[in-house]
């Protein structure tokens, strides 16, 4: 795999990166239920993966 | 499929599947686009469900792999169970590439719950998930 990058410069990290666990869905402004990969969805009162309810929308 | 050195696999267990908390570090390459160099980071404020790095140290490391024909690759964090990026890091992985018009970044989850790594590569447009061998 390829990865470019700007010439004779190197990778900078923006100031604000930050990495959380956040799997809240924006349409039942539910945060973060359920355990494993599981988000409990309150639309459809059920555990749903992220990737798989069609009612979580991501607030990213 | 990428190829990962056993050593770097060693050190992130060593270090990521030590902490109750999250952690990260950046992943590079030094041969052949082999991801063999790793770069530990405990951040600044973590907790059980937060990464922050700490974007000074590692500013500064990579300009000391700049200057050592390291390539960044990118970077992993670890979650407590969850194996899936969150919508969160994804964002944050497509703010990287975009601050470096770099058009891909590797950002592996390590699961400190179950010590595995799940490699994922993202794009502008995509979360992929990648294959692996751990290479001498």
């Amino acid at each position: 795999m390829k990865q470019e990058k700007m010439e004779n410069k190197a990778v900078k990290l923006p100031e604000d990166l930050s990495f959380a666990a956040d799997y809240s869905c924006y349409n039942c402004k539910y945060m973060n239920g359920g355990s494993g990969s599981q988000i409990y969805c309150e639309y459809y009162r059920g555990y749903y993966d992220p990737g798989y309810c069609d009612h979580f929308i991501s607030k990213y | 499929m990428i190829n990962v050195s056993s050593k770097t696999v060693s050190e992130i267990n060593e270090s990521l599947g030590a902490g109750k908390i999250e952690s990260g570090g950046l992943l590079g390459s030094l041969n052949n686009g082999d991801i063999d160099v790793f770069f530990f980071d405990s951040g600044i404020d973590c907790n059980a469900g937060e990464y922050n790095p700490d974007i000074k140290k590692l500013n500064e490391q990579l300009s000391e792999w700049d200057r050592s024909n390291i390539a960044f690759r990118g970077i992993i964090h670890s979650h407590m169970d969850k194996k899936e990026l969150s919508p969160k890091d994804v964002f944050m992985a497509r703010k990287l590439l975009n601050a470096n018009s770099l058009s891909s970044v590797l950002m592996p989850v390590y699961v400190i719950n179950s010590k595995s790594i799940i490699w994922y590569e993202v794009t502008d447009k995509t979360v992929k998930y990648m294959d692996h061998h751990v290479i001498k």
